[in-house]
């Protein structure tokens, strides 16, 4: 089997709120697949089971052939993800923050020096290494944590809204360096954005809308299928005009129900 | 196993280097301690006379402010793992393919060395409440302060682990330290209480690190042996052996650190 991501009938329920009902997808080798969809459809959940940071309520789904809830540390050996919320350590260096990472995947010492080096180089922070992650704008912090993505050398690259609240100019440059990345090295990308055109150069989209994956197609088929000219234009054909009123993702809110209270697991 | 210890030491190290970094913290906690002996300590003594002849409240005191700054301190250090769900940090540790208990595990290490670090200087302050200091009673008092220091960084992770909010933590925490600490005879003595306060103090294992605190204390304060322990607790009448209060903690201690290394298993 060639595919790093298999999403067999997927389900998850938040108690009587299903999340994401019975989804199925599949990337190959080195695909860059785009998944979309409105707020509150289901993306971040199916991100935090991928990422096995949750249990799926029914369905299969692997990892580079590992499964998700069986060889747990295979997955998340396979993976580098960049989170839609910033999750650096803002008290500690880049290089600290590196550091970690490469300490918590097992990167031996040289490799990571090398590595750091080089993917450091390529987003063009490496002379300010030795700075505090608090003293970075937004931008540069987007731009670590991709270099901190990479740095074991995922097979599959998840990227939760990489450009969420930047400017042009830094979005441009954030996609400039993937792209470079994807030419030199052979990684899946998983992208979630609401920035559409930047879904133009995926192989693939998948737009979700209320648990459910209602169009799958190149760019080209998805604008052919729903006879329009952009992809912004198709998101909106397909998933219609009205604004979604869910302020929270189901997980906020789930996490809200039981803000005050323990679970004891 | 290489793996699981490598883990450990990864996030320990990394509480440290935190700790490190932030310069206020490192003596910032100190002046607490300061107030309570100089001011409370002082304060009580001059209208309260302990029902044992020689020893002033400051002499008492001074063992229940180590253990009392342990305490607080070590469940502060735990707040750290609800900052690092807010600020995002515990995703990036969650991902990464290391076994979940090594997590919690090195938390508790932090924690817990962190507390250890900011209460030594307690030491510093023993001739304050009457007691020689040198390098034998530092020696003496660290066994019992590593102890509690282990302890409360466990309960800590083990509840903040499971809470999802900073604010949730501040109300949790003070429902859980307060009556340890007050139930613990770092405030006063744990004799001729009213019976259900009696056994409330003696149920508390911390009643018996408090103990061994004190003990230590007042061997370097030139108090006569009868004095040694005649605030220990006792059951049927009985003083308990030091063995068995170092027994009672270390036992709590180790049922409380594999307790909290579930923490993080999902």
């Amino acid at each position: 089997m060639n595919s790093i991501i298999s999403v067999e009938h997927l389900v998850k329920h938040y108690g009587d709120f299903v999340a994401v009902n019975d989804i199925s997808f599949n990337l190959g080798k080195g695909e860059f697949f785009g998944f979309v969809g409105p707020n509150g459809a289901g993306k971040t959940t199916t991100i935090n089971i991928l990422a096995t940071l949750l249990e799926p309520t029914s369905g299969t789904v692997s990892v580079a052939s590992f499964d998700v809830t069986k060889d747990k540390d295979d997955v998340r050996s396979s993976i580098g993800i960049i989170f839609q919320d910033p999750s650096l350590d803002l008290e500690l260096t880049a290089w600290e923050n590196l550091e970690l990472h490469a300490r918590l995947y097992g990167v031996p010492k040289d490799v990571f020096r090398k590595r750091a080096d080089e993917l450091l180089t390529l987003v063009e922070l490496l002379d300010r290494k030795n700075s505090i992650v608090n003293t970075f704008s937004g931008g540069m912090k987007r731009r670590l944590e991709i270099v901190r993505g990479l740095l074991h050398h995922p097979k599959l690259l998840i990227l939760d809204e990489p450009t969420i609240g930047l400017d042009p100019q830094t979005r441009a440059y954030i996609w400039r360096y993937l792209k470079q990345i994807r030419e030199t090295e052979e990684i899946t990308v998983f992208l979630t954005t609401h920035y559409l055109p930047e879904t133009e150069q995926c192989d693939h989209i998948a737009i979700i809308d209320k648990g459910s994956i209602i169009a799958y197609g190149t760019p080209e088929e998805l604008k052919n299928k729903f006879n329009q000219q952009s992809m912004d234009a198709v998101f909106i054909e397909a998933t219609g005009h009205g604004i979604r009123d869910e302020e929270l993702s189901p997980e906020a809110q789930a996490r809200v129900r039981h803000k005050s209270g323990m679970s004891w697991r | 196993m290489s793996r699981f210890i490598k883990t450990t030491w990864v996030i320990w190290y990394r509480d440290l280097l935190r700790f490190w970094r932030n310069k206020v913290r490192v003596f910032g906690g100190l002046t607490f301690p300061v107030l309570w002996l100089l001011i409370f300590g002082n304060g009580l003594s001059a209208s309260l006379s302990l029902p044992v002849p020689g020893v002033e409240f400051t002499d008492f005191l001074f063992p229940g402010i180590i253990a009392q700054f342990l305490i607080f301190m070590a469940m502060f250090g735990a707040i750290s793992i609800l900052q690092d769900r807010e600020f995002g940090f515990l995703k990036e540790i969650l991902v990464s393919p290391v076994p979940r208990s090594s997590i919690a595990l090195g938390k508790i290490l932090g924690g817990a060395s962190i507390a250890l670090l900011q209460a030594l200087p307690i030491i510093l302050m023993a001739p304050l409440a009457g007691i020689s200091i040198s390098l034998d009673l530092a020696g003496n008092l660290l066994p019992p302060m590593i102890l509690f220091a282990l302890i409360l960084s466990a309960i800590g992770v083990a509840i903040t682990s499971r809470l999802k909010s900073l604010d949730a933590g501040q109300y949790v925490f003070q429902f859980i330290t307060f009556p340890l600490v007050m139930l613990s005879g770092a405030f006063f003595p744990l004799r001729n209480l009213p019976a259900w306060l009696d056994i409330l103090t003696k149920i508390n294992p911390l009643s018996y690190g408090v103990d061994l605190l004190r003990r230590i204390s007042f061997e370097y304060s030139g108090l006569p042996t009868e004095a040694i322990t005649a605030l220990s607790p006792t059951i049927n009448g009985n003083i308990v052996p030091i063995y068995l209060e170092y027994a009672v903690m270390a036992i709590f201690g180790i049922i409380l650190i594999v307790f909290a290394s579930r923490s993080f298993n999902k």
